[in-house]
């Protein structure tokens, strides 16, 4: 099991920083607090000669002590700024790198049960909410919470009854505080998770707008965006409100501890009690003045940070969600050079465990064939496809390529090992050089050029004004066959062992796709590769064709094999040519 | 600040009134609380000591505290009403705005903009309202307050007042012209990490697959640097503006002390205790007077730094929607043709090149029409104008005789029943995405929707979860198979019940047989309606009533299967692609 991530995992790393931030804050505080009190020296040279000649000399000398204590705070306190943005800076670009990171290593399965937009406010809202703590909330408690205690030492020297008067006045008031901050907290916790659930709710709808449109959904997707907004507006309500009392109730309970200790001073010289002067009561109700300032900004800091907490849950909840189990390196490794037999050894699987989709599935795969998978819709081709590319594990069973189990290799090096045409397409924001080069940097211009052609794309390339540097995006969006021969154009870049097109040329019009098929079928020659296809003339001259059949391999063998079987596949295969009653 | 006005309504504006008013109790009692602690203290200092007088003052003081704290939680209470509704509403317009646009807006805003505006900006502009609340009728009441106890005391220290604050503003401006661009910025920039982080979450099927994590998070960590480094620039102004202003007011009260010296030195005796004593109170009450002139400089480069927040909000409720309602009471032509394209032409918005040129044809009730063509040759653009995602360049689309720009959008959808090329589900219940949208008559009985997965043949897979209509579909619909979601995005047009069925290469993932079912399903069930299906098999299409071939935008023939076979090149050349050859010969 791995070991939990934690917030302190990201601040200990700047904790020298904080820490000289802390000092800067404190020789900053200590210099900015003991300037009134050269100003009142200069207050008291006037007043005490009036009426005479007043000390110029010991104005100016306490003048320019007042200006050095002055630049020196200011000094000290930018230092503190500088070093707390910069800490900010690196902590909250660690942190987002770690989210995105994370992102690579969640199982498929994640996917699944996730909305995307939520994932997305998590590296964006509630990393600025902690960001925004960090920045405006470390600093200020850690400064009042020392300036608290070292009241209170004061306090307890002087007079230990009234200490414990004022701090009971305190604590009262800090119960209350806590209380209200246990109250608010689900809250303030729901806050964070609705606001993910709106921005799931704006990134699910523009994702799927033109069906919103031509459904006119509009009125029930506003409806339940509101719904989830109502909610926000009523959690946000309460948090908001919690942070705002803090600053009155403090505010009270600083009063109250005013008040109890003059009662409590009062009773003591009117009792006589030795050792208690009315000086000393009065010094000591000045430090009851002083402590209230730093409770109340402690008060205010800890309303913001609960925000910080929530938003602090949910991203560290995403960082330790469950990883893709990854094999440790080194433990098992593919042959030098890859052969490219697969063996697909009694393969259960089931994306919930109580429904099986794959049921003992078992196949050899000999080096450099061409399999093609065929069933009808739903029967598990992909999911088999799944289980090759290690997306998810197989529930029983191994799945080996060229006699090594693929569970204990690193999936980098299994899918080093495969090109692969999803059978959804995806192109990313890029040029389509870019998104046809990918990661193969070692491919010149020439070589995309190349691909493009064997693609079918250079007609399409050649009529865009800027051809292959077109970047693809939502402003130019493209047609599906385009982006499905981009799509092959990829995987021919990459040039692996084994070739994976599942359902590639499902959006290609049929003479293109005999064009496709051709540069495809030279390609693979040598390499093993699986074809999955519903328009069977693209593969009846596989080597081996598995019919799948609601998880189960039904029949396999070559094209002429199965049709003269006239089994599940001949049905197949005619029903491609029957007419329309 | 328009934008924040707006959203205040009716009796809400009692609330801002009682958050106004609380605002002024309590200055009012921050003023009177510290005679209290004095009067206390006085007691203390008297030679004699009256418990019961401490008592009594203690009293009333603490009954003035928490008047003081009911003042400032009814306060509290009010800003967090008005702040929450503001920004409640804000987020409810943008969202509204957004399904009012067409394709074409979103596309200009960017996907990941938009969402950035709807949650990130509000965010934003919600904690400025707060700050703006708290500080807002304060700061001036206190300024004004305590200006009143001074002014008129001394003109050299009022001007020196006045410089300085003149100073603290001067350089606030400096660093609001220095933060304005930089907030500008950072917006932009989470956009850019909304953009690549959504692309990555995507993507990460073929990012896994093609071991490219690093080419992404190298993309991505350049969008979360420069973010940062934006963040760092404008939080570093901000602290820097808070701790000058700090030391500013230090330095005030530094040089009315030393300016207080040589005044007094050089008055006339007579004066010079009048002037002591004025010395400091105008020290004291001037610096309330500065340290709430502070506070509204801050809260006002706070707002200021949410305008940049505001624009990008407020860009997007006053964006032009291109494609809008008709008047919906215009009178068509006569005419039995349900579905007709009248010299059609158009090119997407911003491109120079034309799409589609001069497109006619028609279709009757309960027809059949055809569209196959290569890739690219603007299909999918063809069927987009029908639901008016984007609206003709020329020529016009008539349905039932009306021009569909005289139609509302709603009835006009209403009719369709579109299945896109790419199969999009939403998270929610098989049902709920079967019965989706609205389509003018009664929500949907279970029954019907029965009804419509069983046309669909999504019926027989939906049965087969334990959970059966009620299973749950992941975002886009990520838990289905291909072929599956296919056919529950047939199902959720066959729903609609519509007049016109467009399907975009609807069929592409289904086996031959299922495709030939779904079909045959479909003609039984929706007898009379207009069916427009772009396919690449010409076994989907054979039997259609008639078959439009497309090449570059352009018809290049229309007719039935047999027709094309002798006259249309394309067409056979497509044919010969997928026919034995027995059946080409039959038409040779
Ligand atoms: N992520 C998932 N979670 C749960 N069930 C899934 C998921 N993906 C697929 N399934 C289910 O597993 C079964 C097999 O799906 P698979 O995608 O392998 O079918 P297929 O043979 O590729 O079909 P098609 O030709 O339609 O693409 C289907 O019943 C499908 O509903
Ligand atoms: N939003 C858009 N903006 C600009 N050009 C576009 C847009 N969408 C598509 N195109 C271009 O318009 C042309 C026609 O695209 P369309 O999607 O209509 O093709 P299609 O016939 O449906 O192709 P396919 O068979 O691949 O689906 C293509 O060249 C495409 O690149
Ligand atoms: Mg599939
Ligand atoms: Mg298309």
């Amino acid at each position: 099991m791995r070991d939990t991530v934690k917030l302190s995992d990201f601040i200990r790393p700047h904790r020298k920083a904080l820490a000289a931030a802390v000092i800067m804050g404190m020789l900053s505080a200590v210099l900015n607090v003991s300037v009134p009190a050269f100003i009142s020296r200069i207050s008291d040279v006037i007043g005490r000669d009036l009426f005479g000649n007043i000390n110029l000399a010991e104005v100016r000398k306490f003048g320019l002590i007042c200006l050095l204590l002055i630049a020196g705070g200011f000094l000290f306190a930018d230092l503190q700024n500088r070093i707390m943005v910069e800490v900010s800076r690196k902590f909250t670009g660690e942190l987002r790198k770690a989210l995105d990171d994370k992102v690579d290593r969640l199982p498929l399965h994640y996917f699944d049960i996730h909305v995307n937009g939520d994932t997305l406010s998590i590296l964006t809202n509630d990393v600025n909410t902690l960001n925004q703590a960090l920045l405006n909330g470390t600093i200020a408690p850690i400064l009042s919470g020392v300036t608290m205690i070292g009241c209170l030492v004061l306090m307890f020297v002087t007079n230990v009854t009234m200490a414990v008067g004022s701090v009971l006045a305190t604590l009262a008031g800090m119960f209350v505080m806590a209380f209200a901050l246990a109250k608010t907290n689900p809250y303030v916790k729901r806050q964070q998770e609705v606001l993910g659930e709106l921005n799931g709710d704006v990134s699910e709808s523009l994702n799927g707008f033109v069906v919103i449109k031509s459904f006119n959904a509009e009125k029930d997707v506003r409806e339940s965006f509101c719904k989830k907004n109502e909610e926000m507006f009523r959690d946000n309500l309460r948090a908001q409100f919690t942070n705002g009392i803090m600053s009155p109730l403090m505010g009270f309970s600083g009063n109250l501890g005013y008040v109890t200790v003059c009662i409590i001073g009062a009773y003591l010289i009117y009792a006589g009690t030795p050792g208690v002067s009315i000086a000393s009561v009065i010094a000591f109700i000045l430090y009851v003045r002083q402590f209230s300032t730093p409770l109340a900004i402690l008060a205010g800091s800890l309303a913001q940070l609960q925000p910080a907490f929530a938003a602090s849950g949910r991203i560290f909840g995403f960082l330790n969600e469950e990883e893709m189990p990854e094999a440790e390196a080194g433990k098992a490794a593919f042959p030098e050079k890859t052969e490219g037999a697969v063996e697909f050894d009694h393969i259960s699987f089931g994306y919930v465990p109580e429904v099986t989709v794959i049921h003992d599935f078992s196949a050899v795969i000999k080096p450099g064939s061409k399999v093609a998978i065929v069933g009808p819709t739903g029967a598990g081709k992909s999911t088999l496809i799944n289980l090759l590319l290690g997306y998810y594990e197989t529930g029983s069973g191994t799945i080996r390529i060229d006699g090594t189990d693929i569970s204990e290799v690193p999936k980098e090096d299994l899918r080093n090992r495969i090109g692969y045409v999803p059978q959804d397409v995806w192109t990313f924001e890029g040029s389509i050089k870019d998104n046809i080069r990918y990661m193969n940097d070692s491919l010149s211009d020439e070589d995309i050029d190349r691909i493009i052609g064997l693609a079918g794309l250079e007609h399409f390339v050649s009529m865009l004004p800027e051809g292959a540097d077109t970047v693809l995006d939502e402003n130019c969006s493209i047609s599906a066959g385009q982006k499905q021969l981009i799509t092959i154009a990829r995987a021919m870049a990459k040039n692996a062992p084994i070739l994976v097109l599942d359902e590639a040329t499902s959006n290609i019009d049929t003479r293109m796709e005999k064009l496709v098929q051709a540069a495809v079928d030279e390609l693979i020659k040598g390499r093993t590769s699986f074809v999955i296809a519903h328009r069977l003339s693209t593969i009846r001259n596989a080597d081996l064709i598995l019919v799948m059949k609601d998880g189960d391999i039904c029949e396999q063998g070559d094209h002429r094999e199965l049709m003269e079987k006239k089994g599940f596949y001949y049905e197949l295969y005619n029903s491609q040519f029957e007419s329309e009653d | 600040m328009k934008l924040l006005v707006k959203n205040i309504r009716g009796k809400e504006w009692f609330i801002f009134l009682l958050v106004m008013l609380s605002g002024l109790a309590q200055v009012v009692m921050d003023v009177t609380i510290p005679d209290f602690m004095a009067r206390l203290t006085d007691i203390l200092q008297s030679d004699r000591v009256v418990l019961g007088d401490v008592i009594r003052e203690g009293s009333l003081m603490l009954l003035f505290a928490f008047l003081s704290l009911i003042i400032g939680l009814a306060g509290a209470y009010g800003v967090a009403v008005i702040a929450g509704l503001i920004s409640m509403r804000i987020r409810e317009q943008i969202f509204g705005k957004i399904l009012d646009f067409s394709l074409a807006e979103v596309s200009d805003f960017g996907t990941a903009s938009l969402i950035t505006r709807c949650t990130n900006d509000v965010t934003q502009i919600q904690n400025v309202v707060v700050v703006v609340l708290i500080v807002a009728f304060k700061a001036p009441l206190s300024a004004v307050l305590a200006f009143g106890k001074i002014v008129g005391k001394n003109m050299i220290w009022t001007i020196t007042m006045g410089v300085i604050m003149l100073f603290i503003m001067i350089v606030s401006l400096l660093v609001l012209r220095h933060i304005m661009p930089l907030m500008v910025r950072q917006q932009y920039e989470t956009d850019d990490l909304t953009r690549f982080d959504g692309e990555h979450l995507r993507g990460i099927q073929v990012i896994q697959a093609f071991n490219s994590k690093r080419f992404h998070s190298a993309r991505f960590q350049a969008a979360n640097d420069r973010l940062n480094d934006t963040v760092k620039r404008s939080g570093y102004s901000f602290t820097f503006l808070s701790a000058f202003s700090n030391s500013m007011m230090n330095f005030f009260n530094l040089s009315v002390y030393i300016t207080g010296a040589f005044i007094i030195m050089n008055s006339s005796p007579a004066e010079k205790t009048g002037l002591f004593s004025d010395l400091v109170t105008f020290s004291a009450y001037a610096l309330i007077v500065m340290a709430a002139f502070v506070s509204l400089v801050q809260a006002y480069l706070s707002i200021a730094k949410a305008m940049a927040s505001e624009r990008r909000i407020s860009e997007v409720l006053n964006a032009e929607v291109s494609i809008r309602d008709g008047a919906g009471n215009a009178s068509g032509e006569e005419t039995d043709s349900v579905l007709s394209f009248r010299n059609v032409s158009f090119s997407y918005p911003g491109a120079s090149k034309t799409m589609l040129k001069d497109i006619s044809f028609e279709a009757k009730k309960g027809e059949t029409v055809a569209i196959i063509g290569a890739t690219g040759s603007g299909k999918t653009t063809l069927l987009n104008l029908i639901p008016r995602l984007f609206d003709v360049s020329g020529g016009k689309i008539l349905l039932n005789g009306k021009d569909i720009r005289d139609y509302t959008l709603f009835e006009l959808r209403n009719r369709i029943g579109y299945i896109p090329q790419k199969s999009i589900l939403f998270t929610g219940t098989i049902a709920e995405n079967i019965d989706y949208g609205e389509n003018g008559k009664l929500a949907a009985a279970i029954d019907d929707i029965r009804r419509a997965a069983g046309t669909g043949m999504a019926d027989g897979f939906i049965r087969e979860k334990e959970e059966g209509y009620s299973y749950r579909v992941s975002e886009g619909g990520r838990n289905f198979s291909g072929g599956q979601r296919q056919r529950l995005a047939i199902s959720r047009a066959v729903c609609r019940d519509p007049e016109v069925y467009l399907f975009d290469d609807s069929f592409s993932a289904l086996d031959f047989k299922t495709d030939r079912e779904v079909r045959s399903k479909l003609r039984k069930e929706a007898k009379d309606a207009v069916m427009l299906i772009v396919a690449q098999r010409i076994g989907t299409i054979k039997n259609a009533d008639r078959i439009i071939v497309l090449d570059k935008g352009s018809i290049a023939a229309q007719g039935r299967h047999a027709e094309l076979m002798k006259s249309c090149g394309i067409y056979r050349e497509i044919a010969a692609t997928q026919l034995s050859e027995e059946e080409m010969k039959a038409y040779a």
